[in-house]
């Protein structure tokens, strides 16, 4: 069975935040304003974490990007009242905006914080919409949304391979993000597959995932700086 | 209400909606469901789903990318995987362009003022009448014969645009194109003339390089390229065998600094001092590389010139002056870092320094390491980028008018005596415009570019252009400039035009991109250089025949053709077909992948662009276009060019340093002489973050909404203060503080920062527009206002970091 | 407790008033701006022919007039409805086709996986649309989330949520 999973490598990231728009132009995520930045409600399904340590001159800065864990052992989907998000089973955490209420359980329950609640219907300026992407919904106001690794590009790649009657191969499903990063420090496919790189990267040295102790079991892994 | 509670009310809604479903079936479910989603429904797509090479422009970097269309919508843009700049990886700029192309402040057709300038009263008009008022205003100027009159101010702009404006310049008769470029991201360009004789070229061979040692240069942020050093950072760190490493010396923790894997803060401005600190221990521990001295440079020992006078050489120089006892209490860099760096840079081969462009003596001292580990013009080093072949346009033959015209001094040129080093400066032009010295102007065209914002002295620019009695903007933003404009022309974006885009990549090779339209276009907006044509088509005479094509996409085929006749190259390709072209053009041989000319412009728009993908080593007299034809530790090109100054004007200058030294890579203190360090005590850093280098993309909400990973410090402003200091002045987090330089204050919400050095404060550049759209317009604040904008004394430019403030609560 | 009853048949009223206002709209009543003959079309022409993307694009797409100027050059019958269709081709307007089968927003649904890949009929979800001399006022068939399940199990396809769910 197919485990679909990311790896980043810290060593290669740049912090540019490529990613990060890629993620929002690709899955219609609307941009927020100066209110809603204030409030800390805007969406951003993948966003740019920042920790320091240490004083000067001594200053240690990470930056990490952080997208949905797709945890194998997701606390959102256990305290979901009406099954709105569930793990598919190629590992895939979805949110099924049609079932849910809007309780805001999961936003809590999850320890990376990466579900967010629409507080606000999504507004974009009438020429802006003509940039939406038609395999992405707009999500309405009261539901919560996360990312998906852009399930969407998963349903067409399938689609794709199917019609050239063949398997799906690496390469043929990878999100926005990682096809954007400009330092290829991203990379994405099946977490089973020992020739695939996400296999082997998965088992490196420097391999390490947010929050591994609470036994969410994330299938984002981070290869950490330095040699 | 009325004693019903949350409960009853709840199954009231619940027998009623359930029954109501039960009845109506699955349809009405449907429609209550739209009802509730809202409005925003993703347009059910009426066309096919098609993709579209093109070359992004939300920066000067040139990446090709390959646009998502569906129907006549495009709805993603992603990085074209065969093109050589960016190799399908795309920043976040180039990701977030289609809030360019779709951004609803744009302008959407010409537009005429009416009533007060800068009062934003505007009309539409027409094109042909637009086109017209022009016409009349230029032959105006003619009739009075005095064509040298005009000018063009033109941003980032290259290729067959730039060629045509110039183009239209020199038909018409006036000499005044005014290139502005963006001086933060240009590296030592100025060090590489003095030394190396070029003006352009200058590439750093990131890919291959194992030491990389950057002074100051924000390479993850603020390069002119930047995905190309972001591609090169990831590849360097793990991709290949060896890992290389990154050491930034810069007063701040930028991104660079907290991504590389050392970082040494060091006082602001005394980077070169820190250069020939490395220098002197090199040298005197033998570990500069000898050969390439004895072979390839000048001026390193000592020597005697053709009139038997002794010249002081760089090494009896660095030797004497800069030990690390002394360069260590200049930079605050500890001596047993100096050390270990020099030890480091020497030993890790192939090593690179990297500079800005700063004050000349720095960019020297920089640049001077590279010859000393031999990093000139080999692999991992600086390459000296091939030349981008050009492709001629017919000859022009202006009338007497025009030939007189043109011969007029140009009018951003400054006195010669000034600036040695100057060819023209934007600010000369300013000042000149004010005062009608040597001539006034009469009109001014202006394309891709914003001096109102992005000069050192916005009042001063806004002044300026008050003299000049038209001015035309060919803006597609309502921008600070095109506010004062008379007349908007407004151009396409660069989703919706044809251009060429002719760029080098860090392994030094030339490259074409061709930019195609990706949608039509959506307002009533046109090509530059289509009005360029109409306008030189209108005025008749030896202009209109100066121009090949009746439309720029005409004159742009005609272009490609010649290129295709000079026989160079190849459509871009996958890495293997570079080393494919590499082992072919060692045995002399080319197999392009195209025939005809046709089959070439044809294909050459499925791949995105044209390259040569060879750099030759060795090639004494391309690298070292100096007198010496040598690396010139010693620059004979600015003894040329001081030679005949007296003493008084050095003086005058601000040239403090005296004989040989001058002409050496040394260090002096950018010291102003009116500065006041116990008044002002701090010194302002400005950086340019990396979705706003450029200073173009502030109106793109994504992009606003990524300057910071904190919420909070988005969508304004904020000041980096070192935490001790602000405790120091009872500042803490989010505090309104005020930041008072000699030239005025301007109030930024406070931020504190490890990463700030105690003495130095830093302030990003980028937002606090005065126009350009709801998501820019009073979005921060512009610290350009309070920056004293100190020239650099041998090239006038202005130097960023060299104001020096004081802060304090609002 | 009268207060209460009052409340609640008082919000059953309402509720139900709306209801019967979007059943109105929702339901029974689509017009089209021509009277289209499926079946008389079926003679000459595939489904794909008007219907451009179906075995290409998750959408099937409906015809736009330059597709029927295709073969409706010049009148080819004396129907008063081609005539209405020569009248849009001639203006150059739009021919404003209202949707009979609608997805909610947060579906997706590919023609082309269903149509080409997985070789299903377009009556299974349709109905006898083509064999309709004029354009019915609802869906002939009323697909439920139920339906698509029961046929993803019946054939051993996924039934991930985001098989389907976008």
């Amino acid at each position: 069975m197919v485990r679909w999973g990311m790896v980043i490598d810290l060593d290669k990231c740049t912090a540019c935040q490529a990613c990060v728009v890629a993620c929002q132009v690709e899955n219609n995520v609307p941009p927020a304003d100066p209110t809603i930045d204030a409030q800390y409600r805007a969406i951003h399904w993948l966003r740019l974490l920042e920790y320091r340590e240490g004083e000067y001159p001594h200053v240690r800065t990470r930056l990490i990007p952080r997208p949905c864990m797709h945890c194998d052992k997701p606390p959102c989907v256990k305290v979901c009242p009406v099954g709105a998000t569930n793990i598919g089973s190629e590992g895939i955490v979805d949110q099924i905006y049609g079932r849910c209420i809007g309780c805001r359980y999961c936003t809590t329950a999850c320890p990376y914080t990466v579900k967010y609640m629409n507080w606000y219907r999504p507004r974009w300026p009438e020429e802006m919409k003509k940039a939406f992407n038609p395999d992405v919904t707009i999500r309405p106001k009261g539901v919560v949304e996360k990312c998906t690794f852009c399930s969407h590009r998963l349903i067409k790649a399938r689609e794709r391979v199917r019609a050239e009657a063949r398997e799906l191969g690496p390469g043929d499903y990878i999100p926005a993000c990682v096809e954007t990063c400009p330092s290829n420090a991203m990379y994405f496919g099946d977490l089973e597959n020992p020739n695939g790189t996400v296999f082997q990267l998965a088992r490196s040295h420097r391999a390490f995932k947010l929050l591994e102790d609470l036994g969410t079991e994330p299938k984002v892994i981070y290869l950490s700086e330095g040699e | 209400m009325m004693g019903i509670n949350r409960r009853d009310f709840l199954t009231a809604l619940g027998v009623a909606g359930g029954g109501s479903a039960l009845a109506f079936g699955p349809q009405v479910g449907l429609k209550v469901f739209q009802t509730l989603w809202g409005e925003d429904w993703v347009e059910v797509p009426t066309g096919l789903e098609t993709r579209i090479n093109s070359i992004c422009q939300q920066c000067p970097g040139g990446c090709g990318i390959t646009v998502r269309l569906v129907g006549d919508r495009a709805v993603k843009i992603d990085g074209n995987p065969f093109y050589p700049i960016n190799r399908g990886g795309l920043c976040p700029k180039g990701q977030s362009g289609l809030q360019s192309l779709y951004d609803p402040d744009r302008i959407r057709g010409p537009l005429k003022r009416v009533g007060e300038r800068g009062a934003g009263k505007w009309e539409s008009i027409s094109w042909d009448d637009a086109i017209k008022t022009v016409i009349t205003k230029l032959q105006e100027i003619r009739e009075k014969k005095e064509t040298h009159t005009i000018a063009i101010m033109a941003g980032e702009t290259r290729g067959l645009m730039q060629a045509l404006l110039e183009r239209f310049l020199l038909a018409f008769g006036s000499p005044n194109y005014i290139r502005v470029s963006d001086d933060l991201a240009a590296g030592p360009l100025d060090a590489f003339y003095l030394m190396q004789g070029l003006k352009e070229g200058l590439v750093y061979d990131l890919e291959q390089a194992n030491y990389i040692l950057s002074f100051g240069c924000d390479l993850l942020q603020s390069f002119w390229s930047p995905v190309q050093v972001l591609r090169a950072f990831g590849y360097i760190r793990r991709e290949r065998g060896s890992r290389a490493r990154v050491i930034q010396i810069e007063p701040r923790q930028s991104i660079t600094a907290t991504k590389a894997d050392e970082w040494i803060p060091i006082n602001p401005g005394t980077e070169g001092a820190l250069a020939l600190g490395i220098a002197h221990l090199m040298i005197r521990e033998g570990l500069h590389d000898e050969n390439f001295i004895w072979n390839n440079a000048f001026g390193f020992e000592d020597w005697i010139d053709d009139s038997r006078i002794s010249h002081q050489g760089f090494k009896g120089l660095v030797l004497k002056e800069y030990s690390p006892g002394i360069v260590s209490s200049i930079t605050g860099v500890p001596v047993d870092v100096i050390i270990r760096l020099a030890r480091e840079f020497a030993t890790t081969k192939p090593a690179v320094a990297i500079g800005l462009r700063g004050d000349v003596p720095s960019q020297m001292a920089v640049h001077a390491l590279n010859a000393l580990v031999g990093s000139i013009d080999s692999p991992g080093g600086v390459l000296v980028a091939r030349d981008i072949p050009v492709p001629e346009l017919p000859p022009i033959e202006p009338d007497e008018i025009s030939q007189k015209g043109a011969q007029m001094p140009h009018i951003a040129q400054p006195a010669k005596e000034k600036y040695l080093l100057a060819d023209y400066l934007p600010h000369t032009f300013l000042e000149r415009a004010s005062t009608g010295e040597p001539y006034k102007l009469e009109a001014l065209f202006l394309y891709q570019t914003n001096p109102i914002f992005s000069s050192f002295n916005p009042e001063g620019v806004a002044g300026a252009l008050d003299k000049i009695p038209f001015i035309v903007s060919f803006s597609s933003f309502m921008d600070e400039s095109s506010q004062q404009a008379d007349l908007i022309l407004p151009d396409h974006t660069y989703l919706e035009r044809w251009q060429d885009d002719p760029v080098y990549n860090l392994k030094g090779y030339p490259i074409i991109g061709l930019r195609r339209p990706v949608v039509s276009p959506l307002y009533d907006t046109r090509h530059t250089g289509d009005v360029i044509i109409q306008l030189a088509r209108g005025l008749g005479g030896s202009l209109a025949q100066a121009f090949p094509g009746k439309d720029f996409p005409e004159t742009l085929q005609y272009y490609f053709q010649k290129l295709f006749e000079q026989g160079r190259g190849d459509l871009v390709g996958q890495e293997f077909e570079e080393a494919w072209s590499k082992l072919l053009a060692r045995g002399g041989w080319r197999s392009p992948s195209y025939q005809t000319a046709e089959e070439f412009w044809q294909r050459l728009q499925e791949k995105g662009g044209w390259w040569e993908p060879i750099y030759y080593y060795g090639e004494g007299e391309r690298v070292f276009k100096t007198p010496s034809q040598r690396f010139e530790f010693y620059s004979q090109i600015l003894k040329e060019r001081v030679g005949v100054l007296a003493e008084e004007r050095l003086k005058a200058i601000g040239v403090q340093v005296r004989g040989d030294k001058l002409f050496l890579p040394h260090w002096e203190a950018v010291k102003p002489p009116e500065s006041n360090e116990e008044q002002y005590p701090f010194i302002l850093n400005i950086y340019q973050p990396l979705v706003f280098a450029g200073l173009i993309n502030a109106s793109q909400p994504f992009l606003q909404g990524i300057t910071s990973p904190a919420p909070l410090e988005r969508w304004d402003c904020w000041i980096e203060i070192n935490p001790e200091l602000a405790k120091k002045l009872g500042i803490s987090y989010g505090d309104q503080v005020w930041v008072e330089s000699p030239r005025g204050k301007l109030s930024f919400r406070a931020k504190l920062v490890e990463g700030a050095m105690p003495e130095v404060v830093n302030i990003p550049l980028g937002v606090g527009h005065k126009a350009l759209g709801r998501w820019a317009k009073n979005i921060g604040k512009n610290p350009l206002l309070i920056v004293e904008g100190h020239l650099e004394p041998l090239t006038g430019r202005p130097l960023i970091n060299t104001t020096r403030v004081k802060i304090y609560r609002a | 407790m009268p207060k209460k009853i009052i409340f609640s048949l008082y919000l059953v009223l309402v509720i139900g008033a709306v209801v019967v206002y979007w059943s109105k709209i929702g339901e029974p009543n689509i017009k089209q701006p021509i009277q289209f003959n499926h079946l008389k079309h079926k003679e000459v022409a595939d489904c794909e022919t008007c219907h451009k993307y179906i075995k290409e694009q998750a959408f099937a797409s409906l015809p736009v007039k330059e597709d029927c100027a295709a073969c409706h050059e010049s009148p080819i019958t004396d129907s008063p409805e081609e005539k209405k269709l020569l009248d849009f081709i001639e203006k150059g307007k739009n021919i404003s086709w209202a949707r009979l089968y609608e997805l909610p927003p947060h579906v997706y649904f590919s023609h082309k996986r269903h149509v080409t890949i997985g070789d299903l009929e377009c009556k299974s979800c349709h109905g006898y649309m083509a064999d309709q001399q004029s354009p019915p006022k609802k869906p002939l068939v009323a697909l439920m989330m139920d339906d698509c399940i029961a046929c993803h199990r019946s054939a051993g396809i996924k039934t991930d949520c985001i098989a389907c769910h976008r």
